[in-house]
């Protein structure tokens, strides 16, 4: 019984501190020009940590469906991502030219970053936490 | 009459001479290291990235974000390439004199932080996207010196 309650206090303890910071990282492949593989990923911080905020972006987004974050922001990635390019980009790629053939791959990666995300009037507000 | 003219003349060029000497400023010496630590300079790197809208997408809007998408990856590339350079490995076979097999395999690996978007536009299948980074030589330093 008290280790059930003990478990429910840090449960609770870990959703009340937690829930609102977020992992973010993409990765985009592409091959001559064309997208050939897309991985997006968005998850909640599951340790707390506490870092600098950093401001990103303000976002024309409204959780009018009072949706919950996380769910929200999966649904928005596309409209959320150019913000986080601006943090640090990794870059591979590979060029080759064999006599008269040329092949192209790219591959970008945006490392894991800790994000919040505030919504105040239509606006949302992506912040870095570093 | 002739001594005096000479005598004229030799003291026209003396004043020419004199006022010429005085008139030149010395320059003080550059030191490379000064110019090396001169953090007021910035340079900005343009580049234009190109991506291709795929013909096999549920609609013509996916096509355009993928095209997007894949040309700011291109435009990270080229800045990449500015920025950390590119490593070149080229191999060429010659057989009876003739050019037999010839391969060249460029690739970069680099590590940007704060492009910015400046333009993009879509036209005939092609996105391209106009990327800029400004960089100056105290940020330089604080990326590269190591």
């Amino acid at each position: 019984m008290a280790r059930t309650l003990c478990l429910l206090i840090l449960g609770a303890s870990q959703a009340l501190f937690c829930s609102d910071v977020f992992w973010f990282s993409y990765k985009i492949v592409t091959a001559n020009g064309l997208v050939v593989h897309e991985q997006k990923n968005i998850a909640p911080v599951m340790v707390p940590y506490e870092g600098k905020s950093q401001k990103l972006c303000t976002l024309e987004l409204s959780n009018t469906q009072n949706l919950p974050k996380e769910q929200f922001l999966r649904k928005h990635f596309d409209e959320i991502l150019p913000c986080f390019y601006q943090l640090s980009s990794h870059i591979l790629s590979w060029n080759e030219q064999h006599l008269k053939q040329g092949s192209d791959r790219i591959e970008l990666v945006i490392e894991p970053v800790r994000f919040t995300v505030d919504f105040k009037d239509e606006f949302a507000t992506i912040n870095a936490i570093r | 009459m002739n001594r005096w003219f000479m005598t004229l003349l030799a003291s026209l060029g003396l004043v020419l001479v004199i006022s010429g000497c005085s008139a030149k400023k010395e320059e003080p010496a550059k030191n490379p290291k000064d110019a090396m630590y001169d953090f007021s300079n910035e340079k900005s790197f343009v580049v234009y990235g190109e991506g291709i809208a795929p013909k096999n997408t549920v609609s013509p809007a996916q096509a355009i974000a993928l095209a997007k998408r894949a040309a700011i990856t291109d435009g990270y590339r080229q800045l990449g390439e500015k920025l950390y350079g590119v490593k070149i490995n080229s191999s060429e076979t010659v057989q009876d004199a003739a050019l037999k097999d010839s391969r060249i395999v460029a690739q970069v690996n680099a590590l940007v932080k704060d492009a910015a978007i400046t333009d993009a536009a879509f036209k005939d299948g092609l996105y391209s996207v106009r990327m800029e980074i400004t960089m100056s030589a105290r940020r330089w330093q604080e990326l590269f010196a190591y």
